[in-house]
């Protein structure tokens, strides 16, 4: 089971709760799965070690629910706004951010608009294949390697895009983390 | 070990982990369930209903990396818990031994 997944779970099961509560709650299970995260392991890993979700909600239901809140009002303290933090994202997504992302998703659609093309010249050859005469050999290895140079393309644009959007989800995570709680 | 056992005794080990130092969720957590063989989750409810009966206060603190972490903090009324909960435990302990024969 995922984090998502597992938190999801743990969220609905302690829907009977202020939704405070299972806030708070679900944050802390959270940070659970990012502190053990930082420790190598898998989301899959974590929540196995954390145990059957269920039982989870249950131990959290069954605490005496009218004195919750307000012991923990009391024991909350507050975070301040990081502003600091909040200009540089801004500016760093403008400067920065904002123009290489786009560069790298223009050289992505160009690469695979050029592979569109590619596929039909190499499609398209093999109608030319009765008018080449005493060259037929030339022609079909030219073939072959031009298949090859395909698969070549294919692997790039694969990993190009999937690179991409692995980037792009962690660049995100790390804004969110910059503009919600600062450096 | 019987779970039963474990859950038992839970409170008091939180208790007195924390009576060594305040400590902040994850660490308590890992730390009990790798010597007690527990899961990890086991410690974070009952943490929330040692704050709630007000043995345990908490505060956020920022970190280098990752999540602000939640630390836990022992009371003077948590003390006083705890010490009760060993004397009870030995007691108990005295007395279970006696009957099985230990």
């Amino acid at each position: 089971m995922n984090k998502a997944t597992y938190l999801e779970l743990l969220r609905k099961d302690l829907g009977v709760m202020p939704y405070a509560e299972v806030q708070e709650i679900v944050e802390e299970i959270n940070n659970h799965f990012e502190f053990a995260a930082d420790k190598g392991k898998s989301e899959e890993q974590i929540a196995e070690e954390l145990g059957d979700v269920h039982d989870l909600a249950k131990s959290y239901i069954n605490i005496t629910p009218n004195k919750l809140p307000v012991a923990l009002r009391e024991s909350k303290t507050a975070t301040p706004a990081p502003k600091g933090a909040r200009v540089f994202v801004i500016l760093f997504n403008v400067f920065v951010g904002a123009p290489l992302g786009f560069l790298w998703a223009a050289a992505d659609i160009a690469l695979i608009y050029r592979l569109f093309i590619d596929i039909t010249l190499f499609i398209a050859r093999f109608a030319l294949f009765g008018s080449v005469g005493g060259y037929l050999t030339a022609a079909i290895m030219f073939q072959i390697a031009s298949f090859f140079a395909l698969i070549v393309n294919i692997c790039v644009i694969y990993f190009g895009v999937s690179l991409f959007i692995r980037c792009l989800n962690k660049y995100l995570r790390w804004n969110r983390k910059l503009w919600n709680k600062g450096f | 070990m019987n779970i039963q056992f474990k859950k038992g005794v839970l409170d008091m080990c939180v208790l007195a982990m924390l009576r060594n130092g305040d400590s902040y969720g994850y660490d308590i957590a890992e730390t009990l369930s790798s010597k007690i063989l527990l899961a990890d989750g086991t410690v974070y409810p009952i943490l929330r209903k040692l704050a709630a009966d007000g043995l345990v206060t908490t505060y956020l603190q920022e970190s280098q990396n990752g999540p602000p972490r939640k630390y836990y903090h022992l009371t003077d009324k948590g003390l006083e818990v705890l010490n009760e909960y060993i004397e009870d435990w030995n007691n108990f302990n005295e007395v279970v031994k006696g009957i099985i024969g230990g």
